[in-house]
């Protein structure tokens, strides 16, 4: 994905220097510098100063844990992990990416696919097949038996995830 | 909020409830509905929610628990299943929407999130029409609009033990795909909004894409109400028409309890979401506390990409709404009453039921033809009627014998003979009664069945009605039960017009003591010739 969006961008800062082979001739030389090479490590290296910069605020990480159900144990460590990542996400904000991109399209997956059609789609709908690979045949595999606490075939959930209100 | 619910939240809902003109309700429903594919929504595991009555977690994949490194697989049945609900509500299908998450952490949630539609939904638009003909509103017509439909994931189930401070779950619902449907606050009375969700659970029925069930929570409804135009209050936690519409009444007397006093703007001036304990709604969440979803486009999922030909496809392959049913059921040649072309076509729940209505319509249509086919001009619309409806589904009923079978020795060319052979007079009314629920109850304990001779059974019962009734044997017959009847008031009353109804009971035993083989017609005459009655 990094390398996707590093490919179109054009920001002369984070192209890696290298010695190889000598040019031949002009035509080298233009496709060597409209291809910019990318060294990750150096894009994403975070100094400490800007580490304590992108900090989310005590009270932001708190709600976010109250949000996502998890204990406020490794508070400091978690609140410096979200920090990081705020970083990096902002790195990413200073990259050049093509705007013609339609959003709807962003994700890791085929960007055009082929629209259904009805009769593909009636006949996808009605062959459908259970992969017992993947959990999916009847009774194939026993899930509570993953779960540390179970009761005649439920999960059991302590009162930290009861019910709010 | 506790001070509130002491103020506002204690009284019962009264019978006499009616809608004050100087306090305008407006509602509109939020209705989730799961729908009955196969498998589940995001995997291919059985989609069978109620299997948590006899083994919890059984139905669940790697993806359905959420355990980490599994992936969404999209089920087009689902995708199939919601673009015949849009086009059957004339909602503008959208070619290429996409799945979002809804994050909220909570136990019968594994992953975390709900995989939903948020900023690109299936379908927008469309409406439903209730009419005062068809649905019973006050008024003669209104239209319902829908805002827009959505596909998404249902959760697991929770079972609270509070006092042991625990909660066993259950995912055989977890992943188990939902519609959720919502309206534009269109309705403004009670009538209209219990019309619309038997209508909406009779469409999705008819459509065969859910069961439509509230009881089991197979479809649940939300409803938004406010009045005089201050803030929405949404009501949850309805799991019946009654509680809808308790929960409704109820909140009415409290919002206008609240405005008479002045405390509106204090009270009603910001949304909140209020559940319903079974006699009061109370407070689950005001604008201070909205869940802040932090909605995102799921990544893992593809866009669903259709090709119009996918609507037009689909438009094609519907079946006739039960609207147009009903309003052709209710004209030429059929005439029937609203309440009998209800019968076959507003769907039941299947439960106790020996019959599915499109089995029911589809036998009473063929059945209909043929015997039209006979009798040409003379017609009686009633009698196919009467027949299927009450004197079949009665007896199909009784024995707990399915229509299905029925069908295989009583095929609807044979059902339309009977009632040819009742129509001409053949067979009086009350033989055919006996002669059927021979034939059902013989079907009943029979393995191969063949379709019935009726000619045979007739001869074989000497069931044949009298064509040529004797009148003096009759009379004698008649003057039998007069002088064994001794009851002078009810002879009193029969004779000066007082119990005309009480004729009958002397024409049935008639009826009885001639094995139903003369028309009831001839002993009411001879009975008014004798005891000399004049009206």
């Amino acid at each position: 994905m990094i390398y996707r969006i590093g490919s179109r961008a054009h920001v002369r800062n984070f192209v890696k220097s290298a010695i190889g082979p000598r040019f031949r001739d002009m035509t080298e030389i233009k496709k060597y510098v409209e291809s910019p090479k990318w060294a990750v490590e150096e894009f994403l290296k975070q100094d400490d100063k800007e580490q304590i910069q992108h900090l989310p605020s005590e009270e932001t990480v708190k709600r976010l844990l109250k949000l996502s159900g998890l204990p406020l144990e490794n508070f400091d460590s978690i609140r410096n992990q979200l920090g990081r990542q705020l970083l990096f996400l902002d790195k990413l904000m200073t990259l050049d990416v093509d705007e013609n991109i339609d959003p709807n399209h962003a994700r890791i997956l085929e960007r055009h696919p082929q629209p259904l059609r009805y009769e593909e789609l009636f006949r996808l709908a009605h062959n459908q097949r259970q992969e017992k690979s993947l959990g999916e045949t009847d009774g194939s595999w026993e899930s509570i038996k993953l779960a540390t606490q179970s009761e005649n075939g439920f999960y059991v959930l302590r009162e930290a995830l009861m019910k709010r209100e | 909020m506790i001070r509130l619910a002491r103020n506002y939240g204690s009284k019962a809902v009264k019978q006499d409830f009616h809608l004050l003109p100087d306090f305008k309700l407006k509602c509109g429903l939020e209705i989730h509905t799961q729908l009955s594919t196969q498998n589940k929504l995001f995997s291919h595991s059985t989609n069978d929610p109620f299997a948590s009555a006899n083994v919890p977690n059984f139905h669940t994949s790697f993806f359905d628990v959420a355990l980490p490194g599994t992936q969404p697989n999209l089920n087009l049945e689902a995708v199939l299943f919601a673009v015949k609900l849009a086009v059957a509500l004339k909602s503008e299908v959208n070619l290429s929407s996409q799945f979002d998450r809804k994050h909220y952490f909570y136990g019968d949630q594994p992953l975390g999130y709900q995989i939903t539609q948020h900023y690109n939904p299936l379908a927008k638009g469309g409406s439903i029409e209730l009419t005062k003909a068809l649905d019973g509103i006050d008024q003669e017509h209104i239209k319902i609009d829908i805002m827009q439909l959505q596909i998404e994931q249902d959760t697991g189930k929770s079972i609270y033990r509070e006092s042991e401070h625990v909660s066993l779950i259950d995912l055989n619902r977890s992943n188990v795909p939902l519609i959720e449907m919502v309206t534009l606050p269109n309705f403004t009375d009670l009538k209209q909004i219990r019309s619309f969700i038997k209508k909406y659970q009779n469409l999705v029925r008819h459509l065969g894409i859910s069961t439509g069930d509230l009881e089991t929570g197979a479809m649940r409804v939300d409803v938004n109400m406010s009045i005089n135009d201050y803030c929405r209050v949404e009501l949850k936690n309805l799991p019946n028409t009654s509680s809808i519409m308790n929960a409704v009444k109820f909140e009415y007397k409290r919002q206008v309890d609240i405005i008479r006093r002045g405390d509106a703007d204090e009270l009603l001036s910001t949304p909140e979401t209020r559940g319903w304990t079974g006699s009061s709604t109370v407070k689950l969440r005001s604008k201070e506390t909205t869940i802040d979803y932090r909605y995102m486009p799921d990544p893992e999922i593809p866009l669903i990409e259709l090709s119009p030909d996918v609507v037009a496809g689909v438009k094609t392959s519907l079946p006739v709404l039960p609207d147009e049913i009903l309003r052709r059921l209710m004209s030429k040649p059929y005439f029937l009453s609203l309440k009998d072309a209800k019968i076959l076509t507003v769907n039941g729940n299947g439960r106790d039921q020996q019959y599915t209505q499109s089995e029911l319509l589809t036998f009473y249509l063929d059945t209909f033809e043929e015997y039209l086919a006979h009798v040409k001009e003379d017609i009686n619309p009633k009698l196919p009627t009467n027949w299927i409806i009450h004197e079949l589904l009665g007896n199909l009923n009784r024995l707990q014998f399915p229509l299905s079978k029925a069908l295989q020795t009583l095929t609807p060319s044979k059902f339309a003979e009977l009632l040819v052979l009742i129509h001409e007079g053949t067979l009086s009314k009350a033989s055919g009664k006996l002669l059927l629920f021979h034939i059902l109850e013989g079907a009943k304990g029979s393995i191969d069945l063949l379709p019935v001779d009726l000619s045979a059974l007739i001869d074989n019962f000497e069931l044949n009605a009298i064509q040529d009734v004797d009148p003096e044997e009759l009379k004698k017959i008649c003057s039998d039960i007069l002088s064994q009847l001794n009851d002078p008031k009810l002879l009193e009353g029969i004779i000066t017009g007082k119990k005309k109804n009480s004729l009958k009971f002397l024409v049935g035993q008639g009826m009885r003591l001639s094995q139903g083989r003369v028309k009831p017609q001839l002993f009411e005459q001879t009975f008014k010739k004798l005891l000399k009655i004049t009206w």
